[in-house]
């Protein structure tokens, strides 16, 4: 049995009269440990996949198992248990608490969990350590994601969840960001699942799954992730 | 196209311009209601008063008036209408034994007229209208039957002495439910009867009533109306001062020419009855004289019979003595048979015949006699009688005399409104109003301003990328600041209108239906005043739009480039808690994002602030109202005098008598004589009358407690000075210790020092031991009021009927039911207060919530996402709120303390000292139903934030 592991699950939105697939009857796994990019044009069904993995939507039909739990029957509570003990997510815009200084933003999301990691630690992992007592205004696109990954992380998830975490950044400080989560799967065992359109992030993980139209495309399996200095995009 | 953008906008907005709308609204309302509201009182009676003509100004005499007093008035052109009323004020027994104090006067009348509010107008002379005022139900009935009486004859006053009620009316001359003083002992007048003035057999008119023309086109009670009585009342002034002798003059006359008559008759009769009694005496005098002659006339007869005995024993006649002879003549006996043979025979014939003459004598003599003592007697008494009665006529003589030269100086007093007590009364009761109108509506424009100054810069804020396109385009500021003013306009305008059609639907309704249990008034005329109207709008409208605009124009200082790009958020800062660190680190993190926020948006917490202080502070003053009201009472009837009945007696001349009376009555706990009268205090130019209350200091411990009114500590009545009420002392500006001018009952004056200041809260006091008043005065104590502590009323009233020189009995639980009952009525207003107050804290906590929501609506599903359960989501949003309201009540409970002191100040009585405490359990509603508001706000604001979906973290930002 994967970690996690996605079988035949499908996703249809009503609306009104018309009935939209967004995902068909799709199917994957993801071992323990791994790095993942699931790679999908607009439109293919990665926000989907991301909303039902990171607990925040629910399916229509089928199983998403993580770690030997079925959260496709969760309710509401549930889901929301799992969002708080399992995942980590990191988002787009960074989605830092203004009014928090980073330190803050990252014991934040230690107040809720069970087994939090010590916050000074997470953001010197990210490299942060001297911002720490920095508003989100105070710092650049790069740092803040950075504190977001160490908000993510801090909580000890079973899963780091990714949304393009590099969409908003210049192509520099992309890669330091990418790095960080790089070397958080590859150094800390974390398994990190990234959700992007950017297929040169591709090679740098273990897998890949690229995702069409709802489905599965096709699933790459690569054994030597390239390091991130290599990658171009 | 501009403008449909306005309408695109409103529509977009449509929650934020619903606010706008509502705070406008709500302001408006209260401004409008409150502010309108005396107007409203006062022309809804001022129609009433028109309608029926009420005074406009009235006439007393103490002689009462006469034709040719009418006719002197008829001559000014100022008046429009005169009437000239006969009144008696009389006692009315009821069918179930009730006795009352009613005051009679006639129908038909061109001033003060009445409505008939039920069943019918007399048309007999004994039928009548009845004129009652009172809180809550009437248990008149049509068909009663009243029966009529005075000490003194009421036949000379009335003809009939029973009527029955045919009907009841009103009147504006009684519209408040104190109809004032009757001319019965002063006691409190309860009714007013109306009836045929065929009743009426007196001569002269008790009072005159008219009205000035022109006057009905014044508003009654306004400035304006004043002035003009003022000036047109000096003509009439005259007029009274010319004729206010005539009536004099001619009842002087009238008594001169009585008493002239009086003594003559007197003098006839005292001549006529000496001669009656010289006769007598006379009379006596020759009955004496009878009664001596028979006497003599019965020694003679015995002496002959002795003779005649003598006779007819001897043989010898011969020597009959001439007076036998003489008496044989006189008793036509030929005096020859004395010397005849058988004289002895007829010796004895005479000798019985002498016997019997003799017997019938001596028993005429006796008889005579008797008649004659029973005479005198008689005569002696007939003396003493006429002696008496002499003295008793030349009494009654000397006491005309003396009633006439005592005649009070003749002097009409005009009275105009202010000198009638309905009027005045009402009048004072819509100043009060008026005050409070103006203060209320101060507090709501306020918030309006600031949650329009919130809504407009958020709304501004995420137009700024459209401010920056119009910008761009080549709009001019000017038509930008248009748009938004025009968008605060119409929210203004909508709010405004909507606000002054509710606030007039509400707010006098309520008021004056509040002032229904004060007094009886008339149906309320509901308008819109063009002035308020005016104001209303204008004010609000003004603010709506030059907030707005100050907003927007704050905005446009950027370049339109920079409007384009998302406004940085407000930098956050790092706040004064965060030094102290070992608090910093302990709170969570919604406690330092709320702390943060506080100083973050200021104008978001100021508004919240004063919404919620605002609010507290007028449930504050709501129970504080009551508090004082209570106070009253409490502590009037309850502490400071403790004793539950007042008696008043007509003197003390049975004070003894009447004191083991009350005292054998076990059921008496105390009795304590005291004396009372109304005493003029001079001090420093001025004037003022209170009650004087001289007891023995022993009685005034166990009757009263007295405390001084700074300390409340506990006052003795001693021989340093006198004691006086608080609120006496503060009208007239008198410290502890101040010098001032006393009189006594007779009106002697004194300089006392004031010893003490007493906390009363119900008329005016002035208290002073016995020794005091005779060391100060010299007079003797009349003790003529007795205190009675007693839980048993009725074996007291079976007391009260034995006593002499009863006047009267005060029961103060009476007076307690009364003034509850005023308690209770100020329920609705407290009920209005709720209303008002929680609309405040609704519309702030509500737009608060709404502008947070809206700014955070990221933040929020980002913690969604992040793990955060539905509890922690509202609890970051909230802890805000309640540290506001925390705040914002706190800071409204001295708030309302000074709302209070301001109000009770605005509602000052003349004779009422309300209480300034504020109870705890007062505080604590008001803080608690501010909490409830807030709860409130709450339960409804959580969905919208549930509502907030997670997928808004994964968007981009805008």
């Amino acid at each position: 049995m994967s970690f996690i592991s996605f079988r035949n699950v499908s996703k249809i939105y009503q609306m009104g009269e018309v009935e939209i697939k967004a995902l068909d009857d799709m199917s994957f796994d993801i071992e323990k440990g791994e790095f993942v990019t699931i790679l999908g044009a607009s439109g293919a069904g990665k926000t989907t996949v991301l909303n039902i993995l990171g607990g925040m939507d629910t399916v229509t039909g089928g199983h998403v198992i993580v770690d030997e739990e079925d959260i496709a029957g969760y309710n509401q509570k549930k889901l929301c248990e799992y969002r708080r003990n399992d995942i980590g997510f990191v988002f787009q815009f960074y989605n830092l608490v203004q009014n928090l200084t980073a330190k803050e933003n990252v014991e934040l999301a230690l107040q809720i969990c069970r087994f939090p990691l010590d916050p000074v630690k997470m953001l010197k992992l990210v490299g942060l350590e001297d911002r720490m007592n920095n508003f989100p205004s105070q710092l650049s696109g790069g740092e803040q994601q950075r504190v977001a990954i160490a908000r993510a992380v801090a909580k000890n998830p079973k899963l780091l969840l990714c949304d393009e975490p590099t969409g908003a950044l210049d192509y520099k400080t992309g890669k330091q960001v990418l790095k960080v989560l790089q070397d958080m799967c590859f150094e800390e065992r974390m398994t990190v699942v990234i959700v992007t359109h950017n297929s040169a992030l591709a090679d740098m993980g273990n897998k890949v799954i690229h995702i069409r139209s709802g489905k599965v495309e096709s699933v790459k399996i690569n054994d030597h992730p390239k390091n991130i200095e290599e990658i171009e995009y | 196209m501009f403008q449909i953008d306005t309408f695109r906008l409103i529509r977009k907005t449509v929650k934020r311009f619903l606010s706008l709308t509502l705070i406008v609204l709500i302001g408006v309302a209260f401004m409008m209601g409150l502010m309108s509201n005396p107007y409203i009182m006062r022309s809804s009676v001022d129609r009433f008063d028109d309608k029926y003509h009420l005074q406009d100004l009235q006439l007393y005499s103490a002689y009462g008036f006469c034709i040719e007093d009418l006719q002197a008035l008829r001559e000014s052109e100022k008046i429009d209408r005169l009437f000239a009323s006969k009144t008696v004020d009389v006692y009315c027994t009821r069918q179930d034994g009730d006795e009352l104090v009613a005051r009679v006067t006639e129908l038909g009348r061109s001033v003060n007229q009445i409505e008939l509010s039920a069943g019918r107008m007399p048309k007999k002379a004994d039928e009548c209208v009845l004129l009652v005022n009172y809180i809550g139900e009437s248990d008149y009935y049509l068909g009663e039957e009243f029966s009529l009486w005075l000490d003194e004859d009421i036949h000379e006053y009335l003809k009939n002495d029973r009527y029955t009620v045919v009907g009841f009316v009103k009147s504006p001359e009684y519209i408040c439910n104190v109809f004032g003083t009757s001319n019965l002992k002063n006691q409190e007048l309860n009714m007013v009867l109306y009836v045929p003035n065929t009743n009426f057999i007196f001569k002269y008119y008790t009072t005159l009533y008219m009205t000035l023309k022109d006057a009905d086109t014044y508003l009654s009670y306004t400035r304006e109306y004043e002035d003009f009585v003022d000036d047109r009342s000096t003509d009439i002034a005259d007029i009274a001062f010319v004729q206010q002798n005539y009536l004099k003059d001619q009842i002087k006359e009238e008594a001169e020419e009585e008493l002239r008559k009086a003594t003559e008759e007197f003098e006839e009769k005292k001549a006529e009855g000496q001669a009656e009694l010289d006769e007598a005496a006379q009379k006596l005098n020759d009955a004496n004289i009878m009664i001596v002659n028979y006497e003599a006339e019965l020694d003679m007869l015995n002496t002959l019979i002795g003779r005649l005995k003598a006779t007819v024993g001897e043989d010898d006649v011969s020597d009959f003595s001439s007076q036998a002879q003489d008496f044989a003549i006189s008793h036509g006996i030929d005096p020859s048979v004395l010397y005849s043979a058988d004289v002895r025979e007829y010796a004895k014939a005479a000798l019985d015949e002498a016997q019997n003459t003799y017997d019938s004598l001596n028993y005429q003599i006796r008889k005579a006699r008797q008649e004659y003592e029973a005479g005198m007697e008689e005569y002696k008494e007939g003396v003493l009688t006429f002696n008496d009665e002499i003295a008793k006529a030349e009494a009654e003589l000397r006491k005309a005399r003396q009633d006439i030269d005592d005649l009070p100086k003749a002097s009409w007093t005009l009275l105009d409104r202010e000198g009638h007590y309905s009027s005045y009364m009402y009048d004072s009761t819509c100043k009060q109003m008026a005050a409070i109108g103006y203060a209320m509506p101060m507090l709501f424009f306020l918030v309006a301003a600031l949650v329009c100054l919130t809504t407009m810069t958020r709304l501004v804020d995420e137009q700024r990328g459209q401010i920056g396109i119009y910008s761009a385009l080549g709009f001019t500021k000017k038509q930008i600041i248009g748009k938004y003013v025009s968008y605060a306009f119409l929210a203004a305008m909508i709010g405004g209108i909507l606000g002054i059609l509710l606030g007039q639907a509400i707010f006098p309704t309520v008021i004056y239906k509040t002032w229904r249990l004060m007094y009886d008034l008339p149906q309320m005329v509901l308008s819109f005043p063009v002035p308020y109207v005016a104001i209303c709008l204008l004010s609000f409208l003004g603010l709506m739009c030059g907030v707005t605009a100050y907003v927007v124009a704050n905005t446009l200082k950027d370049v339109p480039a920079s409007l384009m790009r998302p406004k940085a958020p407000k930098n956050a800062r790092e706040i004064l808690l965060e030094k102290v660190s070992f608090i910093w680190e302990k709170l969570s993190f919604t406690s330092k994002i709320t702390a943060r926020n506080l100083f973050r948006y200021k104008s978001r917490f100021l508004m919240t602030v004063i919404g919620v202080a605002g609010c507290t502070a007028l449930l504050v003053l709501g129970w504080g109202i009551k508090d004082s009201i209570s106070d009253v009472i409490d502590i009037q009837f309850g502490e400071i005098f403790a004793y539950d009945y007042q008696i008043s007696l007509e003197n003390d001349h049975h004070l003894e008598e009447n004191l083991s009376i009350l005292e054998k009555d076990l059921n008496n706990e105390t009795v304590v004589p005291f004396m009372s009268y109304t005493g003029k205090l001079y001090f420093n130019s001025r004037n003022d009358t209170a009650s004087v209350i001289v007891m023995e200091p022993r009685n005034a411990f166990v009757t009263m407690d007295l405390r001084s009114a700074d300390k409340k500590l506990p006052i003795k009545l001693n021989n340093e000075g006198i004691v006086v009420s608080q609120k006496f002392a503060r009208n007239n500006g008198i410290k502890k210790g101040d010098m001032v001018i006393l009189e006594s009952r007779n009106g002697l004056k004194a300089e006392v020092q004031v010893s003490e200041i007493c906390e009363m809260y119900f008329q005016h006091y002035i208290f002073m031991s016995e020794a005091m008043y005779q060391s100060l005065f010299e007079e003797e104590i009349k003790d003529t009021f007795i205190a009675v502590k007693t839980d048993d009323s009725e074996s007291l009233m079976k007391d009260c009927g034995e006593l002499k020189d009863f006047i009267s009995v005060i029961d103060f639980s009476g007076m307690i039911d009364q003034f509850q009952t005023m308690i209770n009525a100020l329920d609705l207003i407290i009920a209005v207060i709720i209303i008002t107050s929680g609309s405040l804290a609704f519309v702030v906590l509500v737009n608060l919530t709404q502008v947070n929501i809206s700014e955070r609506v990221r933040e929020i599903a980002t913690l969604k996402v992040l793990g955060f359960n539905e509890h922690e989501v509202n609890l970051y949003i909230f802890k805000e709120i309640l540290l506001l309201t925390l705040i914002g009540g706190t800071l409204g409970l001295p708030l309302g303390v000074l709302e209070h002191h301001f109000i009770m100040n605005v509602i000052n009585m003349e004779m009422v000292m309300f209480g300034m405490n504020i109870s705890v359990l007062s505080f604590t509603y008001a803080f608690l139903i501010t909490f409830i508001f807030t709860a409130i706000v709450l339960f409804f604001m959580r969905r919208p934030l549930e509502q907030i979906d997670m997928v808004e973290s994964l968007k981009s930002v805008e």
